[in-house]
């Protein structure tokens, strides 16, 4: 299976960047929740969406991957719950400490739910998480819903988020690539699943070489 | 673009292990919400829950353990009655697995120690507490490497990965895979926080019909846990192996509604649009439904929006709909995926489920029939089945007669 890498993105993994979290999440009003992830995968979605394209409807697919499961706390909240004396007084801070729309690190889907609040109805959608080939499953879904016409465009997007703990910087941002139909070109890049996030940021690497040029990926299917 | 077929089912909810305990009580109405007991949970919080009851006299352990241990058993009677070795699935590069869950499975004492950075059960709990998911899905399919897709959408989830399969199948990306859900999510921390945005269910005093979709009393949903598996493999692939198809997926279709961040969207307008694109995926038309398994989670926002959905779709001749979460409570990640397979089941067995502990239909839910009389035993041709999930994320998948 075959088709185009047509555009990337890249936000942080070691070079700087600046969120507007106002702008990007404006319902967001609980400081414990550090929704990162979400910030990160929006601005990357914006940044493929390009300006004054129109790609809603039936042929948009969105596939988001993600080491989400870092905690979505603040490192202050985190101290505040170890310090309590024992379980219930910590469960207590918890329930109080948090957004009740944002139970935790559960925020499950968010990236999707702001993407569609972009105007974008998207005709297929998914989310994988936590394992190591997240973003291969997002690319290789892209891959796959563009090549059989599901869709006639799809954006895998993977972003990692600091959360309540410390990682390194190279390590936090997000990377996404446009999928379009197409085949043509020599040497196409085949699609094996590699550490997290290491498809993808390869995937922007290759493009950005080519100077934004469309670049030819194949999904092996496994036949021999 | 290859047909889709079922052709191996797997089930560990509140009434049961395996199919041949959990159908039976399925189509009994008979419900597996009890006291909540297996964890201490707030003087406020929700007391009830879908627990899966003990085997071989073990007792509750809150633990990663568990939920793969709901999963292993699933998949691996999924797997016998396809006929189909893991060790041999694994090994074909035709063969992947797309599965959700959530692996939210620490409790309040080990999140602490994690923050303070203390080792527990000689682990790393600050590693633990970050990956609970992660270590999950490795659990469950990290041998499959790259042909492994672990899904997190939520309550929709367990639909999403079986359409997931689906899209494998059909596209030609694989011959077989093994698809399903898995939650294990019932623990202090998941009850409080749920109990706080207030979507449990509030009957305390009478666990056993705490999860009453449709009623006029509903108040919530139950939290339960289990897991549904199901095999899916191409035409060819059934045939060459001289498999029994149990049942066609045979479409489905997703679609996201923003109007509100953890509410369904108004006259259940985006629902009605998953639904209507599965049967469009099919070339099905609505006359080719007769039964629908709702989310139906037994909160007043889910059941009227639902019903609304149902309704945009069918018009006045919506077929019979019920919701199973009467029995089984809500699985959240792994509830789409059971639900599937009680659809093939309902297929399979020319039977429709009840809905559980529905005495009076709220008179709101605008459906004529909810299955509240018990089962029916009738030719069931196809079955959507709905899957609706926090921010917006809805699922439906129309399986079919092979």
């Amino acid at each position: 299976m075959r088709a185009l890498v047509s555009a990337s993105a890249k936000i942080g993994f070691g070079t700087p960047f600046e969120l507007n979290q106002r702008e990007l999440v404006p319902f967001r009003h609980d400081r414990r929740c550090v929704a990162d992830f979400e910030l990160l995968t929006l601005a990357c979605f914006k940044e493929l969406l390009g300006d004054g394209e129109e790609v809603s409807g039936r042929g948009c697919g969105l596939y988001f991957a993600g080491a989400k499961d870092t905690l979505q706390l603040d490192i202050d909240f985190a101290e505040e719950l170890a310090e309590k004396s024992d379980r219930i007084a910590a469960l207590t801070a918890m329930a109080e400490g948090l957004n009740p729309l944002l139970p935790l690190h559960k925020l499950y889907n968010i990236g999707l739910y702001l993407a569609a609040k972009e105007g974008i109805d998207c005709w297929r959608h998914c989310q994988y998480t936590n394992h190591d080939y997240a973003d291969h499953s997002a690319v290789a879904a892209a891959v796959r819903d563009v090549y059989t016409g599901a869709v006639e465009v799809g954006f895998a997007v993977f972003a990692q988020a600091s959360g309540g703990f410390e990682l390194p910087s190279e390590s936090v941002g997000a990377v996404g690539v446009r999928v379009v139909p197409g085949e043509t070109g020599a040497d196409p890049v085949e699609l094996l699943g590699r550490p997290q996030s290491g498809l993808l940021l390869e995937l922007e690497r290759l493009h950005s070489a080519a100077g934004g040029a469309d670049l030819v990926v194949e999904l092996p299917d496994g036949a021999s | 673009m290859a047909r889709a077929l079922i052709t191996g089912l797997g089930a560990v909810c509140p009434v049961g292990w395996g199919i041949e305990e959990c159908w039976p009580a399925v189509v009994a109405g008979r419900s597996g919400t009890a006291r909540l007991e297996i964890v201490e949970v707030g003087e406020n919080d929700c007391k009830v829950a879908g627990q899966v009851p003990a085997r071989d006299g073990a007792g509750y352990e809150s633990s990663p353990l568990r939920l793969l241990d709901f999963y292993r058993f699933a998949e691996a009677e999924a797997l016998e009655q396809a006929g189909l070795e893991r060790e041999r699935v694994v090994a074909n590069p035709r063969a992947r697995a797309a599965v959700a869950s959530h692996g939210f499975a620490w409790k309040i004492d080990e999140f602490i120690a994690g923050c303070r950075g203390e080792m527990v059960n000689g682990s790393d709990l600050a590693g633990y507490v970050r990956r609970p998911q992660e270590g999950a899905h490795e659990g469950i399919g990290a041998d499959f490497g790259d042909r492994y897709s672990g899904i997190t959408t939520a309550c929709s989830a367990g639909g999403v990965a079986v359409l997931e399969a689906g899209e494998m199948v059909r596209s030609g990306l694989a011959d077989i895979v093994i698809t399903g859900g898995v939650d294990a999510n019932i623990n202090e921390v998941i009850v409080a926080v749920h109990s706080r945005m207030g979507v449990l269910t509030s009957h305390n005093s009478t666990p056993e019909s705490a999860s009453r979709p449709f009623d006029i009393t509903h108040a919530g949903f139950v939290i339960a846990e289990g897991a549904g598996v199901m095999v899916v493999e191409s035409e060819r692939s059934a045939e060459a192996r001289g498999a029994k198809p149990i049942a066609e997926l045979a479409g489905w279709g997703t679609a996201v509604s923003t109007g509100h961040l953890t509410s369904g969207s108004e006259g259940g307008e985006i629902q009605a649009l998953a639904m209507q694109r599965a049967l469009d995926s099919a070339g099905a038309a609505v006359d080719e439904v007769d039964y629908i398994n709702m989310h139906g989670t037994s909160t007043e926002d889910n059941d009227l929006s639902e019903s609304e959905g149902v309704r945009r779709v069918f018009g006045d001749g919506a077929p019979p709909v019920s919701s199973t979460k009467g029995v089984t409570g809500h699985l959240l990640g792994g509830a789409g995926a059971l639900e599937a397979v009680f659809g093939a089941m309902a297929i399979h067995t020319s039977t429709l489920p009840p809905t559980a502990n529905l005495n009076e239909v709220d008179p709101r839910c605008s459906l004529d029939d909810y299955i509240a009389d018990g089962a029916r035993h009738v030719t069931c041709r196809g079955v959507l089945s709905n899957s609706f999930g926090l921010a917006g994320s809805n699922a439906s998948l129309f399986l079919r007669q092979p």
